[in-house]
């Protein structure tokens, strides 16, 4: 376990971009992470650019979700750079993370009725606007007319696509997305992954996303980084993940139960 | 296993060497009890800790209060959240203790010829100590549990993450709002309950020992002064803020893994309240009527 000096810098600085003006958005430096005396991550570093998702992948409790914590800030480095090169980002929860007391309507309006911490006032729309905003999101995700109900009311598939909903109001331009598409039925997992398409297409949204999923890796994803032991063991392209003979692309592609993955 | 067990494994010397690195006696001069002094340094430990949070926690929250970023809609919600649910643990709670009291007193007085005092005792009793500490019981058992273990179901189900993740401090946008909205309301709480209490005094007193109403009104004016209705609600206002602060802190410090830990912060906090309101009951009292 490496024990650096306490480098950790998560403020959102503007990065700058290089001279073709396509500079990341998201840069990670040497991430290390341990809970107790259990490193969970040992030396990360990752870079995506703007207009691109990256994948990452690995087997349950390898610390991918705390990989996404870190970089967005929400828990902190041991050591480390992160450098995000926009502020307004936005995290998809790989539990719905709805509030359970406020109704879908309030919950996908949330960031636009909510001054934050620093006092900072959303920008005012008018009634009709914010229920067509919401409307229009509910709709991307499949869910149109449900703004009355509250979380309890929904299944748990339906929650995580109001919550999408939610995270994409501001128009991100950086997002992590924690498993969006697990436990959905094929058709909401299409949405949801056209939904990401549609960002990183239209905003040039710098994306990263856990995902077990084979569709929404092979749909979404143009990098895929797979994390073991701490570390980014293998980096490549989706079409690379079946095609490469590494060990570990080799073993996460075909689930196999022999390989470097297993314990 | 019998007493000579029990006996041997207070005595014996199962922990050694010294799992936390305490100051410990010298063992050869002190044939204590490892273990009792082990418990002993790790209750006081933990108390200390726990303090330490409490502090940190209110000087947040007073600092969100000082800027003026309280969030009014949570902080409504909360008052009539209390003002609902409590009220009425708060009112059983004072009602029967007073009719107890009533029922155990009246008779004997009247027997003493004494019938003049029974609203006065009523007064001492319920006014000066039983109306607070039973309305801090009842806001205990209904407030504070429930903070406890919605807050560590919020982080549970990622909702303070979510609510981070948007720039909006979930200890400003929930904590404050319940911890504010307890203080302010165990007070009204405790006088409701008094009040309350003292008139189901003369209903008893009337009915089992046949104190006239006028008497006991008499009585318990006579004993009242202004001063004890301010004392009250003080007490009332410190135990509101204590239960609802260490419901906060235990439940910020709780490690969200599951339904276990939303049981584990629950028990804790109870534990915690009852000694923190049963202590300061005890030096608040002796500051206001020892001296
Ligand atoms: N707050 C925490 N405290 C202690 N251990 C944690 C905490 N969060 C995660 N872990 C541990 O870190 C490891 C990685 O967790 P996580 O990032 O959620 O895995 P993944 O998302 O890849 O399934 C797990 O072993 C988990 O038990
Ligand atoms: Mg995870």
């Amino acid at each position: 376990m490496g024990v650096k000096p306490m480098t950790t810098d998560t403020q959102q600085q503007p990065w700058a971009s290089d001279a073709t003006g396509v500079g990341p958005l998201i840069q990670a430096n040497h991430l290390v992470k341990a809970f107790g005396n259990k490193t969970i991550l040992d030396d990360v570093s990752l870079t995506v650019a703007e207009g691109e998702i990256m994948a990452i992948i690995g087997v349950s409790g390898c610390g991918k979700s705390t990989l996404l914590r870190v970089i967005s800030g929400l828990e902190t480095a041991d050591s480390g750079e992160i450098m995000l090169g926009d502020p307004n980002v936005s995290f998809v929860f790989q539990y719905s993370a709805l509030f359970d007391s406020l109704t879908v309507f309030e919950n996908v309006a949330f960031s636009l009725l909510e001054p934050t911490d620093s006092g900072t006032l959303p920008e005012v729309l008018s009634k009709p606007e914010l229920h067509a905003l919401v409307a229009d999101k509910l709709k991307l995700v499949g869910l149109e007319g449900t703004e009355d109900k509250y979380p309890s009311q929904l299944s748990g598939g339906m929650k995580k696509r109001v919550s999408f909903a939610r995270a994409i109001m501001g128009n991100p331009k950086i997002i992590f997305y924690d498993e969006p598409t697990a436990g959905l039925d094929p058709v909401a997992s299409t949405q949801v992954e056209n939904c990401m398409l549609t960002l990183r297409d239209t905003l040039g949204a710098a994306s990263i996303v856990v995902t077990h999923q084979n569709s929404t890796i092979h749909r979404t994803a143009d990098r895929v980084s797979l994390l073991h032991a701490g570390k980014i063991q293998w980096e490549g392209t989706p079409a690379q993940l079946l095609t490469d003979n590494d060990p570990y692309a080799v073993q996460f592609s075909h689930a196999a139960l022999e390989g470097p993955l297993s314990v | 296993m019998n007493v000579t067990d029990i006996v041997d494994t207070l005595v014996s010397d199962p922990l050694s060497p010294n799992p936390k690195g305490w100051i410990e006696p010298r063992w050869e001069w002190f044939p204590l009890s490892r273990q009792v002094w082990r418990g002993f340094m790790a209750t006081s430990n933990d108390l200390l800790i726990l303090t330490g949070q409490c502090l940190l926690l209110s000087l947040a929250l007073g600092g969100w209060l000082f800027k003026g970023r309280l969030h009014w809609r949570q902080w409504i919600q909360a008052m009539g959240f209390q003002a609902t649910d409590a009220l009425g643990m708060a009112l059983v709670l004072c009602v029967c203790t007073a009719m107890v009291i009533a029922l155990q007193v009246a008779p004997e007085m009247v027997r003493q010829g004494g019938e003049s005092y029974v609203g006065s005792l009523m007064s001492l009793a319920m006014v000066r100590e039983l109306a607070p500490i039973m309305t801090a019981l009842g806001v205990v058992a209904v407030v504070s549990t429930s903070y406890a273990s919605e807050w560590v179901s919020l982080t549970n189900d990622q909702q303070v993450d979510a609510l981070r993740a948007m720039h909006v401090s979930p200890e400003r946008y929930w904590l404050l709002p319940w911890v504010l909205s307890t203080t302010l309301m165990t007070p009204l709480l405790t006088l409701i309950g008094c009040i309350a209490g003292v008139w189901a005094g003369m209903g008893v007193s009337q009915a089992v020992a046949g104190v006239s109403p006028s008497l006991y009104w008499q009585g318990l004016w006579q004993q009242t002064a202004g001063a004890d209705v301010g004392w009250m609600l003080l007490k009332g206002l410190v135990f509101g803020f204590e239960a609802a602060l260490l419901a906060c802190t235990i439940g910020l410090h709780t490690t969200a893994n599951g339904a276990q830990s939303v049981g584990e912060a629950t028990t804790k906090t109870v534990v915690a309240c009852f000694v923190v309101v049963a202590t300061t009951d005890y030096l608040l009292t002796w500051m206001i009527y020892g001296g």
